[in-house]
Formats: structure tokens, sequence, C-alpha cells
């Protein structure tokens, strides 16, 4: 009898051909469930495809260049509604991203990362550190050296305090085109008449802070001396004139215009009151008249603890379409009057916009050197609420006749309403990006609508909801029946 | 597989003439109802963010910790105990035949059972009259979704009740084996993955694949994803395969 026909030996074989087969069937399983991860589809049954993404992104995810990172701060825990709400339909669209990068086989393009900032202490410290990010309910987009953080309030739409619809897709996606985009505009900050600096970090008139988080969205920033130039550079998207202490010269003023003119150029100036700023011929041209005069404000709501002014009062416009969704208040400091030129006949291609007003309750004064007059007085004074921002628009008719934008200029009666001091405050920081963006036409990248965060009720009467408990019974007692009619018929 | 027909229809018609199968069906139903008769009562006066399919197919564990095991306990291990599966075996049957016939059978009532609970919002919206809470009760992508998900998860459930009877005679010992597995397959993963990744970063993304609840979340909102339907069909396929090995090596 050979070794193999020993009963022993066979039983031995047997064991070990099992136990080849078990590791061959869980192998090929698990083999076969990775390639199942690597190729998969997600396929969106609801009737409104509330979990695809917008063409917009999927087309973005599919060329993107650089790996992106996703960091969360909203805490998965929270027993706040509108916390709970954030935190699921971020972390639902985010899953939606990685997916969607997955399929265009950029596995590792799209990295995502949860920190819980009030347990993870040591990531958080980590995070606080690299990115300055110490709240939670943020999301930071990071890829390269460029980031960019959004808020709850760009995420989540409210109406009466409660959340009514999701912008997520919107922010996020903007975001990543933000910080990973191939074209960087460039945007210049005029110096050479004693303006604010973007290289200056003090409280009051540096502009350092919001110089550093341009540079975070992939945007170039510069300073320019008008008359070290010929003209405005070729590669120039905007302008910034933050507050000239004094009158622009006539030469350098006609560079801004032809800027504006001839190359549908785009202008942000601020203003403060009392300054001679040598622009009022250019602002005419475009339909804006900033007054040599000052907002008084009257009314308490209005007025910070610290002095400043509380703007409240919003014209619509895609620039505080944000603010006014949200109520945000903007905070600045004295202001004087920008409105539209009264009178001014404007054409069907110049458009005028009142952006930021004062209060009902405030004036602007025209006497304010004469120390002796505070009282309002109707002659010379305005009364509230009265205009502090405007912007203006001009259109061009193509020999096609088709309209686009010719250039844009918004002026800002107030100086430090973007100054290291008060740029933190949520609403001057979504004012000056909601700005740029405007004007760098950043905010038409992407048509992606908000969806809406669905609620469910039911309106039963409590004898409805009884009488329905009875109805359920239904099944249960229909098939006790068969039951007992099998039972019967086996047993007779 | 020429037997296959015979023995699935053999396993149906003890399943069919089993005072137990009605006795747990009622129960079933009659928990189903209570639960959903909750979750209705919950809705009223009160905004919810998911709808009541969604929160309703939350609760799939419930009926799964209990009647996959009282379903699938004694279809291996009974017939062992009785000397009748050696008796079977003797028969011009293979072993995958009996496994594929058991498992099966004991799917297919418990999809079934779980189609039946498709009655209650049909119940509250034709029964009572109240057209106007068919978009509430009624969402088809949810419901497709959510019993798909449940017909779907029932294949490795029921796969893993019938390898826990055809480890032991004891059918007892079978019950416990299989819920003590599923308890691991549904509850344990989420807990494994809150420690292990803790530990290993990496670890993260393989967990969250096989973590039962986020399938389900998937599914129970209408977003259908192709990668559960592998794990739970292959998985399935990998359990039965150990209980027929099982079948072999102890016959």
């Amino acid at each position: 009898m050979g070794k193999l026909d020993d009963f022993v030996c066979a039983n031995l074989l047997k064991r070990i051909n099992r136990v080849v087969q078990i590791v061959c069937a869980v192998t090929f399983i698990v083999g076969l469930n990775y390639v199942a991860t690597l190729y998969y589809e997600r396929i969106d049954l609801t009737s409104r495809h509330l979990f695809s993404l917008s063409p917009e992104t999927l087309a973005h995810i599919e060329h993107i260049q650089e790996p992106i990172e996703i960091i969360v701060t909203i805490p998965s825990d929270s027993s706040r509604e509108d916390e709970e709400i954030l935190y699921r339909y971020t972390r639902d669209l985010i899953n939606e991203y990685v997916h969607a990068a997955r399929r265009a086989g950029e596995r590792n393009m799209i990295r995502v990362e949860y920190i819980d900032i009030f347990k993870d202490i040591a990531r958080a410290e980590a995070l606080a550190r690299d990115h300055a990010i110490d709240q939670p309910n943020l999301v930071l987009v990071r890829s390269g050296n460029r980031s960019r953080t959004i808020v709850p309030s760009e995420i989540l739409e409210f109406e009466r305090m409660r959340p009514v619809a999701f912008m997520g897709e919107r922010a996020l996606t903007s975001a990543m085109i933000e910080v990973g985009g191939a074209e960087k505009p460039d945007v210049y900050f005029l110096v050479g008449y004693g303006e604010m600096r973007i290289d200056d970090v003090s409280a009051n008139r540096g502009l350092s802070e919001i110089a550093a988080e341009l540079r975070a969205r992939n945007i170039a920033v510069g300073s320019l001396e008008l008359s070290t130039v010929d003209a405005v550079p070729e590669e120039a998207d905007l302008l910034i004139l933050p507050d000239p202490m004094g009158p622009l010269r006539p030469e350098d003023v006609e560079k801004i215009r032809n800027y504006l003119v001839d190359r549908a150029g785009r202008l942000i100036a601020l203003i403060a009151p009392a300054r001679r700023h040598g622009l009022d011929d250019l602002f005419h041209e475009w339909g804006i008249r900033v007054e040599d005069m000052i907002v008084v404000e009257g009314g308490s709501d209005y007025i910070e603890g610290s002095g400043n002014y509380l703007v409240r009062q919003f014209g619509e416009h895609p620039v505080t379409e944000v603010l006014i969704r949200n109520q945000t208040p903007v905070i600045t400091g004295l202001s004087r009057p920008v409105r539209q030129v009264p009178g001014a006949a404007l054409d069907g291609r110049l458009s005028v916009i009142h952006l930021l007003g004062s209060s009902p309750q405030s004036w602007a004064m025209r006497r304010y050197r004469d120390a002796e007059t505070s009282a309002f007085n109707p002659a010379t004074d305005l009364e509230g609420p009265v205009p502090i921002a405007a912007v203006a628009e001009r259109k061009i008719d193509s020999r096609l006749g088709i309209s686009y934008t010719g250039g844009r200029v918004m002026v800002f009666g107030t100086a430090d309403l973007f100054s290291n001091r008060l740029v933190s405050s949520v609403g001057n920081h979504t004012l000056f990006f909601s700005a740029v963006n405007w004007s760098l036409d950043r905010d038409q990248l992407l048509a992606i609508p908000p969806r809406p965060i669905e609620k469910y009720r039911l309106t039963l009467s409590r004898s409805e909801l009884l009488q329905a408990g009875m109805l359920f019974l239904i099944p249960a007692g229909v098939l006790a029946v068969i039951g007992l009619l099998v039972g019967l018929v086996r047993r007779y | 597989m020429r037997h296959f027909g015979v023995l699935l229809r053999h396993e149906l018609r003890a399943l069919f003439i089993a005072p137990s199968t009605y006795i747990a069906s009622v129960l079933f139903l009659l928990l189903m109802a209570y639960v959903y008769y909750m979750i209705l009562e919950s809705y009223i006066g009160a905004e919810h963010d998911v709808s009541v399919a969604e929160t309703f197919f939350k609760i799939f564990w419930l009926p799964v910790f209990f009647m996959v095991p009282l379903l699938t306990m004694r279809s291996v291990a009974e017939d062992r105990r009785a000397g009748t599966l050696e008796t079977l075996m003797t028969t011009p049957v293979t072993s995958l035949e009996v496994i594929c016939s058991k498992f099966l059978a004991a799917w297919l009532f418990y999809v079934t059972l779980w189609g039946i609970t498709l009655a209650f919002p049909f119940l509250v919206i034709y029964g009572m009259g109240r057209p106007g809470l068919t978009e509430s009760l009624l969402d088809p992508g949810i419901l497709i979704g959510g019993y798909g998900f449940v017909a779907l998860s029932g294949l490795l459930f029921v796969a893993v009740g019938i390898f826990a009877s055809s480890l032991t005679r004891n059918q007892l010992v079978a019950g416990m084996l299989s819920f003590s597995i599923l308890f691991i397959l549904i509850v344990g993963m989420p807990a494994l993955e809150e420690h292990a990744t803790a530990w290993e970063l990496w670890l993260a993304e393989p967990l969250e694949f096989l973590k039962v609840f986020r399938h389900l979340e998937d599914f129970s909102r209408g977003m259908i994803d192709t990668r559960p339907i592998f794990y739970y069909l292959s998985n399935a396929g990998l359990v039965l395969g150990l209980a027929v090995l099982l079948i072999d090596s102890k016959a």
C-alpha cells in the first residue's frame, strides 16, 4: 500500500486541499472587492437628482492638475440642527467629489480629512499653526501653497434662522477653481498718494491680511505707482485705489480712464471723508458722485460698541447677495455719501446701483468742517438712508448685437472697511471678496443652483393615526389566518 | 445542479406548512407594523430631515438579528442532528445543491416578509384615502433603494445563518453563532473603524467599505452604489462555499 493510500495521509491531504480552497476563495473575493472599489458606478434614483454633481463640477474634477486636500472642521455629533445638516450635506457632497475624482481616474487627487477640533487636540493645533484655522464648521480647500476657507454662510442658506438650501457644491467647486486654477488674475493696488498698502501690517492703514488671502486664492497681488508707467499694465485685471491722501494728478487719472474705457477695466476705489481725490470727473463719467459730506449716524442699532457704524442697508446686487441672504452687517468708520449722479441721464448701457446705505435715522452733513453746526439742515444736507457705496457697470454692444461687460467701477465712501482691523469681521470679509470676485467675473464661473433642504412632516390627526395603526394589523392578520387554514388542512 | 429545483421546492414546501413559519411571520409583521406606526407618530407635528421610509429602513437590523437566526438555525443543524443529512448525501445530490436550496428558500422567505411591509404606506395612502401623502411616503427612489438594500444585504445575512447552521448539530448554538456573526458584521464594524482609524489611518477606507450602515444610508436615500452589490454578492458566495466545504468534510 502506497503512502498516499494511507488513511492518515489521505486525510491530511484532504484537509490541506480544503485549506488551499479556502485561501484561494478568500483571496479571490478580496481581489474582486478591491477591483470593485476601483471601478464602480453610483446611480442617483432620486427624482430631482439630489446627489448628482453638476456638469460644471464634473468637468472641473476631470481636469484637476494638482492634488487637492479638503479639511473639514464641522463636528459630526453636534446636537444643533443647523450644524447637523451642515455636516451631513457637506460630507455627502464631498464623498461625491471623491467618487467623481476616482471615476475620472484620479484616485488620490482629492484627499479629505475630518477634524473635530474639540476632540483631536494635536491635529487641531497643527491646523491652527499651519492654516490659522481654530474654529469649527469650516471647510479648508488646499492645493500646493494656496488655500481657501469656506464658511457656513457660503454653504447654507437661512430663512428665519433655519437652513433652507444647500449651496455647498457651488462653494466647493468655486474654491477648488480658485486654489487650483491655472489662470491667475492680476490685482494691482495703486500707490504714490499715501494710500493704504498691502505690505503694511498695521491695524488701521494696513492691507496685509487681504493681500495674503488674495494670494491664497490664487490671485497675483502687486503695487502699482501710476507715475512710473506709461499706462496701466496689460495684465492688470483689477485696480484697487485704497484711500489716496491727496488728489491724483490728471495724467494718472487719464491712465485709469483709458484702462477703464479702452480695456474694459475694473476699479475699486475707497475714498475716505474729507479727502480730495481728483477723480470727480472720472466718477461722473460713470454716473457716480462722491460727495464732500460726512454721514452722521442717528440710529443706536447702527452704532457698534467701539463707535464704528453698522451698515445693514444693502442694494440688490451680486456683491451684496450673501450679505442680504444672511443678514450680515458690515462695519465701517466715518463715511461719505457715494451715489448716482442726481438727474443723470444714464443711457441703457450704463447702470449704477447703490450698494451700501446708512440707517434711515442718519443724514449726510455738508458743513462738517464747521464745528458749530451739528444739526440736520434740509437745505444742504442729505436725508437718510444715505448711500455710501455705489457700483457702475458699462455694457458694450458688439457688431453682432451681443452685449458684453465694458468696465466696472465700484466706489466706497469709506476707507477703513477692508483694513486689517475690520476685515476680519464676517460682513467686511464677505463684502471685499464678493466685490473682487464680481469685478474679476469669478462669481460667474459657476451656475450651480442650490439644493433645497428637504423637510418631512405628516399632517394626520390622532384618530387617523389610530386608524392607520389598525390597518397595519391587516397583513399580520391575513398571514395568521392562512397559517391557521394550513394547520387545519394538515390536521384533518 | 439537476436536483436543485426539487430540493428548493421541498424546502419551500417545508416552510409553507410549518406552523413556526407563520408564528415567526406574524410576529415579524406585528413588530414592523408597530415600528412603522411609531415612526408615523413621530412625524406628526415635528419636522424631520429624512423621509418616513428612510427612518423605517434604519431599523433593518432589528428583524435581522432575530429573524435570520430563527429562520436559518435549523436548516442544516436539524438535518445533521436527525441524521437525515447523511441520508440525503447518499442520494445523487451534491452538497452545493443542498446548501443552495436551503439558502434560497430562506432568502426568498426573508425577502417576502420584508416585501409585505411595503403594504404599510399603501394602507395609509389608499386605505385611508390620503393621496396627499403619496410624495411623503412613496418616494420611488427611496423605496427601490431601501428594499434593494434589504434584499441585497439579506443575501449575506442569510448565508451567514446557513453557514452557522452547518457548523454544529445544535440549533441553539447555530442560532447564537449566527446572531454573533451578524452582530459583528452590523454593529462591530463601525466600532472597529472608530478605534482602528485612531491607530492606523490607512484602515479607515477598507473599514468604511465594510460598514453596513453606510451602505444602507446610500441605498435608502436612492443612491445605488455598485460596490456594496459586489460586496454582498461575493461574500454571500464565499460564506455559502465555506458551508459547502463544511458539509463535505463532516458528511
